[in-house]
């Protein structure tokens, strides 16, 4: 039943952005907003179809109602943490990029991410220095890549 | 170009031919030591793949406004995964999204609205409506079928 609720929040989330883009898009001239009109428009109308569909699975217990074919078979969870111990390293992978600049924050990440699952070290040093000499001699040295400054940087050596 | 460098033409033509013929070569040469990678621990692939991922993002445009883009759409994505959603029809959306704004800008200014009238849209969007009907209907046959037979056994 929660399944099905998670589901009709999903459906209302993606309606409600087709319609804040038709909102936004109304004062927009044509050339610019056409797209948007023709588009949201469909996408409203199949959203609100696909929260009717969501609604009768969840109805029926278990929702196991027979859903149209064109959908596809659903992520089921890996257990309770499955799903947030990934996004935990894709969010924290994220913000140090903003911290400590990225030439430091993917290497590191790619370092800890293989000895926190057991990696060996010769494992986690030939990727962590495979991932440094790429973003060194290909974005640095190279093409000369302007890195942005990242918050932290009063704290590392210039 | 091809009247005046009818040369260079056939050079570039030539060239993209030799190029796909020696990467088939190479893809056909390599496709088992490839595929080898699918028995390697996820602790050695996913890091580096993730670290792909953004620094591809990132060198879109050199900005890290595209990391943030990056991080909404796999929420998006993942979501859409979760709840049954397909995502190719979404890439392919965000690929081809261009080309349909311009030509639907092209066929509204040259045509207005009667473009929509024109034989071969209709046949499209006929098609297009029937891609979405077709599957709900068998869906609800194969479920009657299968309701029927179950009755009868």
């Amino acid at each position: 039943m929660v399944y099905g609720i998670e589901r009709i929040l999903f459906t209302s989330f993606v309606g409600l952005v087709m319609l804040a883009a038709l909102f936004v898009a109304k004062d927009w001239p044509i050339r610019a907003s056409i797209i948007i009109f023709l588009l949201g428009g469909v996408g409203v109308v199949l959203a609100l179809i696909q929260l009717i569909i969501d609604f009768r699975a969840a109805r029926v217990k278990e929702a196991k109602m027979q859903r149209p074919t064109f959908e596809v078979e659903a992520l089921q969870h890996q257990g309770r943490w499955g799903s947030l111990e990934i996004w935990a390293w894709l969010w924290g992978l994220f913000f140090a990029v903003h911290l400590i600049g990225m030439p430091i924050a993917l290497p590191l990440f790619v370092f800890l991410y293989v000895k926190l699952y057991g990696g060996r070290w010769a494992t986690a040093l030939i990727l962590t220095a495979g991932t440094w000499g790429f973003l060194y001699g290909i974005y640095d040295h190279l093409l000369h890549v302007p890195w942005p400054k990242p918050w932290l940087a009063f704290l590392l050596p210039s | 170009m091809l009247t005046s460098q009818l040369n260079l033409t056939f050079a570039v033509i030539w060239t993209l031919v030799i190029a796909n013929i020696i990467a088939t070569a190479i893809c056909m040469i390599f496709a088992k030591p490839i595929a080898k990678v699918c028995f390697m621990p996820f602790y050695a692939i996913v890091p580096p793949v993730v670290a792909f991922v953004f620094i591809g993002a990132f060198a879109a445009n050199f900005h890290t406004y595209d990391l943030t883009a990056l991080m909404i759409f796999s929420s998006l994505g993942f979501f859409m995964r979760r709840y049954g959603w397909p995502r190719a029809p979404l890439v392919l959306g965000m690929v081809l999204g261009d080309k349909m704004e311009l030509y639907l800008w092209l066929s509204y200014t040259r045509y207005g609205l009667e473009w929509l009238a024109r034989p071969m849209v209709i046949v499209l969007i006929l098609l297009l409506i029937a891609s979405i009907v077709y599957p709900i209907v068998t869906g609800r046959k194969n479920k009657r079928d299968a309701e029927t037979t179950l009755v009868e056994a």
